[in-house]
């Protein structure tokens, strides 16, 4: 018996690249929606080409990067190379057919191929269409450039990311790629239920910009209404103490600690062995510490430096203290229970990567849990999408391949 | 436009043009769930917070409307409460416990984030509430998930984030791992609350079947590690933090006022951000076409650095990003929270809505929608409920209890 599928009576046509959006609609097919992800080698999308290590070996392949293809999992990928011609009059066959078109163009992109929100809807006047571009498709910076890199710089994420003293570093990846797609799968799904019970489709202008401060609301309301800019702290809080990274044994080891209560700093400081610093009468209670906490960290981090991370989570976590291993790729691939017990990453085996891990979603539904399959290769899906979906002749598909439609 | 003043009357709480109206979520969350249900409240669902009867824990969250720490004046608070309700519950008694069946067996969708075991013990966990909505959407937010080895871990925002692998790439390459800002831990763990949610809405409206999700933080964070698990899957290479210079090119440069995002890595991007240095007189040392090979680059990347410096300190943010995108290159600044509230974009968007809050007789600005909608435009009806506000619509005039049985319940500590 094969395991129901939340989202199966939903077809998607995505036209968008790189990470936000394409994870957006991997979430939809992963709990069964077909979406059918159009690309071209006009126009490669960057993450098949990028960079090195998620190559097996170093070793760059079309259909092998695992940056593509975890973001892409359980698709229908097809070629149609959109500045030729005859292939908006394709793309318009396969809008007719689908319940939602997503992109992540500026609007300029769709405008020029006809492909457009008032475009669509003479098409198919139910649609959902959503343009997921940074920073919306109105307002004086609606053209502006931008990929998740400057977008964490630009919403404030850097900002509040770092030392006080130091740079406002961010993360080290393009973080709100990471972010957006809840945001945008959430929202369709949202324009799906309001289709169902009105019969109207919509248009969704999605800001990345917007999606993103939106997370923030309280510290830009603290801007708005009392004046105050926060920033970076560190990893140190204004209600805690300690609280923060604190290096163990071993290389580039550590573990993150929050005592919130003066009781679980007392079972911090049984953990630890009762050091005399724990006795300590000016760390006995919470504005004690937040008073002395150069001094604090200090001792604490003397204690957690004699021990490997997760002995001190263990110990922490059996005495009722919050601690965590700031856990790196290998920790949790192969060495987190937790992740195993809920079987987060799962393994598929790709034509061209053999077997490989793809993250799981963060949830797991009873009744309908995800089902992946492996991204699909460039192209991989033209006989089934054209041929099957669209009925088109094989003669035909053969045709338009050779003229470099189907490219 | 300013959103119309709270009004108490269910009929006015709903808006029919609204994406998500008709559906009703309970909603006993901490800091991990609050965003989940706020989209779901401004996008048109009736939520109602169901708080214990001294409110809710964010109510204490700093800040504070003019730094009055007062439970009904938490910044925290409102901004994830807009458009939802509020009653009171004191969950661990029967009348409690009956009233709280009775309240779910109207509702679509139970959003709640207690430590697993917690609900089990009074009964009111997915088996029993299911006994009595067989259709009810249970979504559980936890730290590591209801299952599992650490489902009993203590978290709060800094754990989830340093578990699920972000710390570990936040910092410099050479010092410590440091925490992203701005909860995102719980953040993330909230949105896929929603997703997961709405997946699930969409499967009952096809089937008529409810489900239980469990949704972890852990895993949430898990999931914005980009290229984290392929590359040591792949070259058993451990992907670790870059800090401010990521590669040549990307970097975060001090400039006059403040900080800026610099991305001159693509093969059209790096000859325009040479051509801007050389039309304004600079960049001599970085000007040789062997800059453009990736390689090159990265092996004189201490020039790079150092020339991109030099050019920016001298500029401000604002006109850095102009002249930047007028030259079509993905710069942008390292906006303060203070230069969000400024945004010319967010402002042209209409991102920012006053909100009435009438008992103070003041409106408040809050940042907005994420996105703009044409048919179901986004709505802030009202600001977030009091604590209780709803206890007599919801308890008197809908679930039909007499005045003078709230009025007990009210003295014995259960609402």
């Amino acid at each position: 018996m094969t395991t129901p599928q939340a989202m199966t009576s939903i077809r998607v046509l995505d036209f968008s690249w790189f990470g936000a959006a394409p994870i957006g609609t991997k979430w939809l097919a992963d709990h069964g929606a077909e979406v059918i992800r159009v690309e071209s080698h006009e126009r490669l999308d960057a993450l098949r080409v990028l960079g090195s290590g998620h190559f097996r070996d170093y070793t760059p392949d079309l259909n092998g990067s695992g940056f593509f293809n975890d973001f892409n999992s359980s698709k229908c990928g097809i070629t149609l190379n959109l500045n030729h011609p005859e292939a908006i009059e394709i793309a318009r066959r396969l809008v007719a057919i689908s319940d939602v078109v997503i992109d992540s163009f500026t609007r300029r992109a769709m405008r020029k191929w006809g492909l457009y929100y008032d475009d669509l809807m003479q098409i198919k006047p139910d649609l959902i269409v959503i343009n997921a571009s940074q920073q919306g498709h109105t307002g004086p910076h609606a053209d502006y450039l931008g990929f998740g890199y400057n977008l964490q710089a630009l919403a404030g994420i850097n900002h509040l990311t770092g030392y006080p003293d130091g740079y406002p570093l961010g993360t080290s990846v393009n973080y709100p790629d990471f972010v957006m797609p809840m945001f945008i799968a959430s929202v369709i799904i949202s324009a799906l239920l309001y289709r169902k019970r009105t019969g109207k489709g919509q248009h969704i202008d999605f800001s990345q910009y917007q999606a993103m401060v939106s997370t923030l609301g309280p510290t830009v309301m603290d801007a708005i209404v009392n004046g105050r800019v926060q920033s970076r702290t560190g990893g140190r809080s204004a209600t805690a103490a300690p609280h923060g990274i604190y290096r163990c044994q071993g290389d580039d080891r550590w573990c993150a600690i929050a005592v919130f209560t003066d009781e679980e700093w007392q079972s911090l400081g049984r953990v630890a062995g009762h050091p005399s610093w724990a006795q300590e009468p000016r760390f006995q209670t919470l504005l004690g510490r937040l008073e002395h906490l150069d001094a604090l960290d200090a001792h604490v981090a003397s204690w957690t430096a004699q021990h490997p991370p997760k002995t001190v989570m263990a110990q922490l976590q059996a005495a009722g203290v919050a601690a965590g291993v700031v856990q790196h790729a290998q920790d949790l691939l192969e060495n987190d229970p937790q992740l195993r017990h809920r079987g987060h990453y799962h393994r598929l085996t790709h034509p061209v990567t053999g077997l490989t891990y793809y993250m799981g979603p963060a949830f797991r539904l009873s009744a309908t849990p995800a089902v992946l399959k492996p991204a699909p290769c460039l192209g991989e899906h033209n006989a089934y999408v054209y041929g099957e979906l669209l009925g088109m002749s094989q003669a035909d598909i053969e045709r338009h391949t050779r003229d470099k439609i189907f490219y | 436009m300013p959103a119309a003043p709270h009004d108490d009357n269910p009929a006015h709480d709903n808006d029919p043009k609204a994406m998500l109206s008709g559906y009703r979520v309970l909603d006993m969350c901490d800091e991990k769930g609050l965003l989940c249900t706020k989209l779901m409240a401004d996008l048109g669902a009736e939520v109602i917070v169901v708080e214990p009867p001294k409110g809710s824990p964010a109510r204490s969250r700093s800040p504070f409307y003019h730094d009055q720490p007062d439970r009904e004046k938490s910044l925290y608070f409102w901004y994830f409460h807009t458009n939802k309700r509020s009653v009171t519950l004191n969950l661990e008694t029967p009348d409690g416990q009956a009233l709280f069946k009775s309240l779910v067996q109207t509702a679509d969708v139970l959003v709640e984030t207690s430590i697993p075991g917690e609900l089990d013990r009074l009964g009111l966990d997915y088996e029993h509430l299911r006994a009595l909505k067989p259709d009810l959407i249970m979504t559980s937010i936890t730290n590591f998930g209801r299952e599992g080895p650490y489902r009993h871990y203590k978290a709060s925002d800094i754990i989830g984030l340093s578990m699920g692998g972000l710390t570990y790439l936040c910092g410099e390459p050479d010092g410590p791992p440091v925490p992203p800002g701005g909860e995102q831990g719980y953040q993330l763990a909230a949105l896929n609350g929603t997703m997961s949610t709405l997946i699930a809405l969409w499967h009952r409206e096809m089937t008529g079947q409810g489900q239980h999700i469990d949704v972890s933080m852990q895993a949430a964070v898990a999931n914005t590690l980009e290229t984290s698990h392929q590359t040591f899957d792949f070259n058993r290479e451990i992907r670790t933090r870059t800090g401010h210079r990521r590669q040549a090119s990307a970097y975060i440069l001090p400039c006059l006022d403040g900080f800026i995002a610099v991305l001159g890595t693509s093969r059209m991007g790096w000859p325009r951000l040479v051509e801007w240095l050389r039309d304004e007189g600079e960049g001599d040392a970085i000007a040789d076409p062997q800059f453009t090979d990736d390689y090159y680059r990265f092996e004189h990347e201490d020039v790079v650095y150092q020339t991109l410096c030099d050019f920016f300190a001298t500029r401000t943010k604002q006109a850095i990003y102009t002249e930047a995108q007028r030259r079509r290159l993905p710069l942008a600044p390292v906006n303060t929270p203070q230069d969000l509230a400024d945004s010319p974009q967010l402002q042209a968007r209409g991102f920012f809505v006053e909100v009435e809050h009438p008992e103070l007789g003041a409106t408040v600005r809050y940042p907005g929608a994420p996105y703009g909608l044409s048919e179901t435009p986004w709505r802030l009806r009202h600001r977030a409920p009091s604590l209780g506000e709803d206890n007599e619509a919801i308890y008197v005039r809908e679930l039909g209890l007499s005045r003078d049985a709230l009025s007990a319940l009210r003295a014995g500590g259960i609402l």
